[in-house]
Formats: C-alpha cells, sequence, structure tokens
C-alpha cells in the first residue's frame, strides 16, 4: 500500500469545512485518514475521481468496532502497526472479566460488583476493567437470557454474551437490547443464524474458527451478508499457537492490507492457574489482542494486567511528564530531605521509587521542563539555576521543613553555585543516577 | 480462502553465549547454559528458530539483604545471612538456572567490603554449589573495578557472567574477562544508542562481541517498563537485520527493580483494593518478566522463587514445551 501524506488527502477533498465528517475542517479529517484512524466514506462529499484515487491508500487496515452503546462503550481495533516504536498502539486491551452461569443469584450479583469495583489509580490516571463476559456453560437459553438481564442490570461495562447457541444470544439480547453487547461466537455451523441476531440488534460479533483460513471464509460470508462489525477470536493451543496465529493476523492487516482479516482480534485466557491466567493475559496485551477475556475477579491479577496494558498503550512519541508541583514520598516532615528534579515521567518515579526504597520520607519538587529528563532540559536550557530556584520557591519546598537544604541532581551539579547564591539555601548536589540514592541519603543526610 | 504468507526472513542470527563451565571445559559447574541464537523475533517458531530455551537465574547476596520486604525474605527465612547456604538452598529447593551473586557487601556506602573478602565468597559459593554464576558488582565504578581485579582471576575457568561494562567504565571489566576468559555484561542506561556505544567500546579495546550480553536496564512494571521494551525489540530487531552491535542476547534485573515498588511491597491493610500481597507481590515480578520475555530478553534476573517457577512455566509454553 502506498500511504499519503495528510497534504496529499486534503488536496483531492472538497475542502469547504463543512463539519459533516465530524471533524471540524477538512484537514483535520485528512489527518485521520492519513493515520488511517476513520475510512473515507465519513465524507459525503468527496467526489468519485477523489475516491478512486484516495481509496486504496484510506482504508484503515484493521477496522475500528465499538462495543456497547452511550454513555457506556469501548472502541477497539483500528491498529496500524506491529511494534509500537514505529507509531503507537492506538486502542488499549478491552479486558473483560467473565461470569459463568452456574451461580446462585445472590453470588451472581455479588460477583458482578466485584467486578464493577475494579479500577484503580495510578500515575493519575484511572485504571479500569472494560467489559463483562457473560459465558453460557450449561443454561437453556431462556434461563440464560434471564441471567443476562440480571448481570445487565447490575453491571456498569457493556456486556460479552458468550454462547455457541444463537438462541441463547437471542434469549439475552432481548434483555439487554439497547446494550449492542458483543456477541459470539459465529462458527462454520452457526454463522447464518448468527449473523441474522447480530444485525437485528446492531452488534459486533465475533467469530471463532481453528485456522485463519477459516476465519477469512467467516468473516467474507458474514461481510458479504451486510455485517461488518467482527472481530476475530482464533482457537489456539496454548501460548505458543496463540502467539503464531496473532502475530499473522496483526502482520496480515497491518502489512498485508488482508481485508478478511482487517478486523480487532479477542483472545481468551484458557489457564486455570492462577499465575499462569496471568502469563497468558500479559501475553495478549502485549501481543496483539484488542480484546482479552479472562476469568478472574481478584486484585492481585488484574492490577499488574491493567498496568502492563497502561504502560504499552503509552504513546511512545510524546515525552510523558508529570505535573510539576511538590511531592510528598512517604511521610515527610520538617527534618526530611527536599530533593529536586524535572518533570519527565521515568525520571520522576525512578526517583520517587528510590526514595520509597531508601526508607527516609522526602519533599520533591518537580519543575517544569515539558517532560524533559534532568540532562536533556539542560541541554535544551529550560533547566537552569535561575528555575530550580523559582520553582523551589514557588512551590514554597522549603517552608516544609526545619532546615535548609536542597539536594539537587548530580548530572546538573554546575548549577550549584547559583542555587546557592540565588536561593540562600545550603546546596547539596546528590548522585547522578537515581539508583545511588539510598545508599547516598544513607551517608549524607543529616537535617 | 487462500491466506498470504506473512512469514519474515531475518538475515542475521543472534549470537549465542556459554555461561559456566564443567570439569572437561576447566571448570567445576554441573553443566553450561547456553543463551542467544536466535534467528527471529521471541517465540516466533513458524518463521525462524530458538534453538535455546530463555532461562533464569535467582540473586544471591554476599551480605544480608537488609532493604528486602518481609514478603521477599519469608520464603529464604535464615540463610540470607550466608551467601554459601543461601546459594545451596536456591540451587537445591528452587532449581534455577543460573545464580546471580551480587557484592552489595562491597559498596564504599554499605559494608564497604575488601576484595579478599568478595573474592572468599565468590570461592565459597563456587565451591558450594554447581550452576553457572552470574557475578554482579555494587554498582560503585571504581571500588567494583578493585572487585574485579581479584575477583576475575579467582573464578578463572568457570566462565562466569560478570557484570557490568558502561559506557564510562569498561576498560577493566573488559581485559578481566578476556584474560581470565568469562562473559561481561553490557549495560547502558534505558538508551538504544549507548547501547551500541558500550559494544563498541569494548570491541575497540578487544573484547569479542560474541561474549557479551546486553542489558539495557530494566524498569519495573509500571515504571517505564515501556521503554526498556521498545528498546530491547529495536535492539533485536537490528541485531536480525544484520547489525552486528546489536546482535547480542539480551538480560533484565527483574527482582532489582521490581521489589523496590509499592505494589511489590504494601501491604494488603494500607491498599486493600490491590489485594492479596502474598500473591500481588510474586505476579508483579513474574509479569515483569513476562513482558520483557516477549521483547526479547534471553535471561532474567529473579528474586522471588514462585515468580521464578512462573516464569519457567510460561518459557516452557511459549517455546511449545510441556503442559499448556
Amino acid at each position: 500500500m502506498t500511504d499519503l501524506s495528510a497534504m496529499d488527502i486534503y488536496q483531492e477533498l472538497p475542502q469547504t469545512d463543512c463539519g459533516d465528517c465530524n471533524f471540524p475542517t477538512c484537514m483535520a479529517f485528512a489527518m485521520q485518514l492519513a493515520s488511517k484512524q476513520v475510512s473515507l466514506d465519513q465524507c459525503p462529499h468527496v467526489s468519485e475521481e477523489a475516491e478512486e484515487t484516495l481509496a486504496a491508500s484510506s482504508a484503515p487496515p484493521m477496522k475500528i468496532v465499538t462495543i456497547g452503546n452511550g454513555n457506556s462503550e469501548v472502541e477497539v481495533g483500528g491498529e496500524t502497526v506491529q511494534y509500537r516504536h514505529e507509531e503507537k498502539f492506538y486502542r488499549p486491551t478491552a479486558v473483560a472479566v467473565e461470569i459463568d452461569d452456574s451461580h446462585e443469584d445472590s453470588e451472581l450479583v455479588e460477583n458482578v460488583r466485584r467486578a464493577n469495583d475494579l479500577q484503580f489509580e495510578r500515575v493519575g490516571e484511572t485504571i479500569d476493567v472494560n467489559l463483562l463476559t457473560v459465558k453460557n456453560d450449561q443454561l437453556e437459553p431462556d434461563k440464560y437470557g434471564e441471567l443476562v438481564g440480571k448481570v445487565g442490570k447490575e453491571s456498569r461495562f457493556p456486556l460479552y454474551l458468550q454462547s455457541r447457541d444463537p438462541e441463547a444470544i437471542e434469549e439475552g439480547l432481548k434483555r439487554v437490547s439497547e446494550g449492542k453487547p458483543l456477541i459470539g461466537y459465529a462458527t462454520g455451523d452457526n454463522w447464518k443464524e448468527m449473523t441474522k441476531v447480530a444485525e437485528e440488534y446492531e452488534c459486533p460479533l465475533a467469530v471463532s474458527g481453528d485456522e485463519l483460513s477459516d476465519l477469512a471464509d467467516l468473516t467474507d460470508k458474514i461481510s458479504g451478508e451486510g455485517h461488518e462489525d467482527l472481530v476475530l477470536a482464533p482457537n489456539a493451543e496454548g501460548m505458543r499457537d496463540y502467539l503464531e496465529k496473532s502475530t499473522k493476523l496483526r502482520r496480515l492487516a497491518v502489512e498485508e492490507g488482508f481485508s478478511p482479516l482487517g478486523y480487532p482480534v479477542v483472545a481468551h485466557v484458557d489457564s486455570g492457574d492462577p499465575f499462569q491466567k496471568l502469563a497468558e493475559a500479559t501475553s495478549h496485551v502485549l501481543k496483539y489482542a484488542s480484546i482479552l477475556s479472562i476469568n478472574t475477579l481478584d486484585s492481585w491479577q488484574i492490577l499488574p494486567l491493567l498496568t502492563v496494558r497502561q504502560h504499552i498503550f503509552i504513546d511512545p512519541q510524546v515525552q510523558n511528564s508529570v505535573e510539576a508541583k511538590l511531592y510528598e514520598v512517604g511521610d515527610p516532615g520538617p527534618d526530611s530531605p527536599v530533593l529536586f528534579t524535572t518533570n519527565f515521567q521515568l525520571t520522576y518515579y525512578s526517583l520517587e521509587g528510590e526514595v520509597d526504597d531508601s526508607g527516609f520520607s522526602a519533599y520533591i519538587s518537580v519543575m517544569d521542563t515539558d517532560g524533559l529528563g534532568v540532562l536533556n532540559a539542560y541541554a535544551d536550557d529550560q533547566l537552569t539555576g535561575e528555575g530550580i530556584v523559582e520553582t523551589v520557591r514557588e512551590q514554597g519546598a522549603m517552608d516544609k521543613v526545619d532546615h535548609n537544604k536542597l539536594i539537587i541532581p548530580g548530572l546538573v551539579g554546575m548549577l550549584r553555585m547559583t542555587v546557592q547564591e540565588e536561593g540562600g539555601w545550603d546546596v547539596i548536589v546528590g548522585p547522578e543516577d537515581a539508583a545511588t540514592l539510598p545508599r547516598f541519603l544513607r551517608q549524607e543526610w543529616e537535617a | 480462502m487462500q491466506i498470504p504468507d506473512v512469514s519474515s526472513n531475518w538475515e542475521n542470527e543472534i549470537s549465542s553465549i556459554t555461561i559456566g563451565a564443567t570439569e572437561e571445559e576447566g571448570g567445576t559447574r554441573s553443566r553450561t547454559i547456553t543463551i542467544g541464537g536466535e534467528t527471529t523475533m521471541p517465540y516466533l517458531h513458524f518463521e525462524g528458530s530458538m534453538p535455546n530455551r530463555p532461562v533464569s537465574a535467582l540473586e544471591i547476596w554476599d551480605v544480608r539483604p537488609e532493604s528486602w520486604p518481609e514478603i521477599l525474605k519469608e520464603p529464604y527465612g535464615d540463610v540470607l545471612g550466608d551467601p554459601v547456604e543461601w546459594a545451596q538452598k536456591c540451587e537445591e529447593d528452587y532449581e534455577p538456572d543460573l545464580l546471580c551473586l551480587r557484592l552489595a557487601g562491597c559498596d564504599p556506602y554499605g559494608e564497604d567490603r575488601s576484595p579478599e573478602q568478595a573474592t572468599k565468597i565468590v570461592e565459597k559459593v563456587l565451591d558450594a554449589t554447581t550452576l553457572p554464576l552470574i557475578i554482579w558488582g555494587s554498582g560503585d565504578e571504581e571500588k567494583d573495578n578493585e572487585v574485579f581485579t581479584l575477583v576475575s582471576p579467582a573464578a578463572e575457568g568457570e566462565n562466569c557472567l560478570l557484570g557490568t561494562i558502561t559506557e564510562d567504565n569498561y576498560r577493566t571489566l573488559s581485559a578481566l574477562g578476556k584474560a581470565d576468559d568469562h562473559k561481561v555484561i553490557a549495560e547502558s542506561p534505558v538508551d538504544i544508542n549507548i547501547a551500541k556505544q558500550v559494544n563498541t567500546l569494548a570491541l575497540d579495546v578487544g573484547y569479542d562481541l560474541e561474549d557479551i550480553v546486553i542489558f539495557p536496564n530494566s524498569p519495573a512494571l509500571g515504571y517505564g517498563i515501556e521503554y526498556v521494551y521498545s528498546i530491547m525489540e529495536r535492539t533485536r530487531l537490528a541485531g536480525l537485520k544484520g547489525d552486528r552491535l546489536m546482535a547480542q542476547p539480551m538480560m533484565a534485573n527483574i527482582g532489582g527493580e521490581v521489589w523496590k515498588t509499592k505494589e511489590a511491597k504494601t501491604p494488603e491493610d494500607e491498599t486493600p483494593n490491590w489485594g492479596d500481597l502474598s500473591k500481588r507481590g510474586p505476579a508483579w515480578e513474574a509479569t515483569t518478566a513476562f513482558t520483557y520475555l516477549q521483547s526479547g530478553a534471553d535471561l532474567v534476573v529473579m528474586r522471588h522463587p514462585k515468580a521464578l517457577e512462573e516464569v519457567g512455566r510460561t518459557v516452557d509454553r511459549l517455546m511449545g514445551d510441556g503442559e499448556q
């Protein structure tokens, strides 16, 4: 596929900035097209000529699929690369926790509430489970439908209805008809009925098959019936086999533009062992699952899993920064050290981690350097002696303590005299590397 | 439907490194460990080979590790005060592929033990164990140079992995490694260009690229892991595409980073919604390792026996061995 730049695409658009595509300007739309995040048919005014020119290069290589509706929905897919450093991973893996249909009513409600509570605060963000899988293992269709209704009422997430029986799925959908859950699976045997149900309730549909060619055959047939909201659920025999399939699917979509397999992938964690579930789920998040369904409600598994997702979906092209302010690590008091650093996320968190590890509580005054680390900020003239003094003063860092000592990073030890004279503090040059801070504090610190 | 073939063909092979030496090879180890040799990205067995299973080491210290959280000390109990017993317990009870002896006691800001004391401990540990050995300095460059000047010849013949050489400190350890036939760890601070530079510098002073393991640092899960995840992927891709300066096996120091994090050590009563610490701690360590394994780590250094065990099982699954 040839990639056109946003400017090339813009030349072909009407350039009227009418907004009918839901973007404010034609240029904004062109930029989204260039990064393959929207498809051309969102513009109702594009000329036939332009359509031909742009068609090949503008189709998103992987479809974007929405699960749920209105205030509770999640978008998956639309990925464009195999390795995150090539661009970025766009849409964080939607994590679905599983509820099976073997529970008594009270236990069922309790489990849904536990799932609702699976959210955590990390580095200033809320990280969260996104979907609730309702598995049909044993109940008859009408009973399963009732259960789906109960779960739907309690759940704050969109649902993923899982059954091989189209009748059970339909019974479920009747009870959550507006919820647009993900449903699955369509197989070689039931795809007609499943497609009909998916069409009627306008739901995304998961197709399942052993070989990639089985999946492609199915998506071809189902999209032929006019249903395009599909996700792929490859069956695999273990982690090795799954990794092979998911890697091929990602490459087929983003490198080959092979449209029968240009859909998001849903992975299911098979292992029964708690640690191996986590191993499997981690691999799926890293290697290409847009949706992951896992059978656990335990925080000790969900927290690390969501943390992997949070970090692997960080945009590698953006310098990640933390808020510039005075941080308190541990429970600092008037005798605690005051440290200074810049607001590059990795710099701050390494320092925070080392302080935490040192056994000391401390204040950390963090300066806004546009997310640059200490040395880069210094080289870029963003980090100066005057800047340090201003930051520490504005944040009132030295007012918190009874001593007059400020520790600055070893990498900018040359700024010591300036800071000392301008700030009137006793400035100590700390280590160059945060890793040696604990022993530095143990050795040197005296309030 | 016909599916296009999307297998990649890589031009180059990652170098293989063997650590340890048996009696026949002039050492005293019961076995050797070989890592590297890949001709594909991690675990893509359909398009290339991974002739050597990624391995894990358990970390032991020459001094009692006072800074370790209780939950990490707990499985080891009393042996933490004696590196020899500790090493034996690791070898017998937990069966890692290698041992990693960290000479934390030599830290000038800590106990500041002498090179002679360190050497004695290295010799005792070698005597009491049979697994291949990684010997890791205290992290103080000047002191490490003094310590390895005695330790390296004392371990001659054992084909250890010594660490670390850095951009600013590579001459002494490279020369010792070459003279005494040890492998070395090339460390760089979360920067792929410096990783390449350290290899170049080692090569310049006559150290063999085939004897280097790349260590690009290994931030814990949640603390910058994504930087090194991508650095490792880029390093491995460059190596497979033919850049000889990036075609070395890679390692991650998992335990050393993870057990500083609050997620791995904060008790449940302080953070009730984080779940059971006795599982969360090892899970944080294991998950950090799972992540680096997927970006190409050939060797992970671990601390908690449960995390070690789960990493082993996961590698088996990814290699297609054993229970899936």
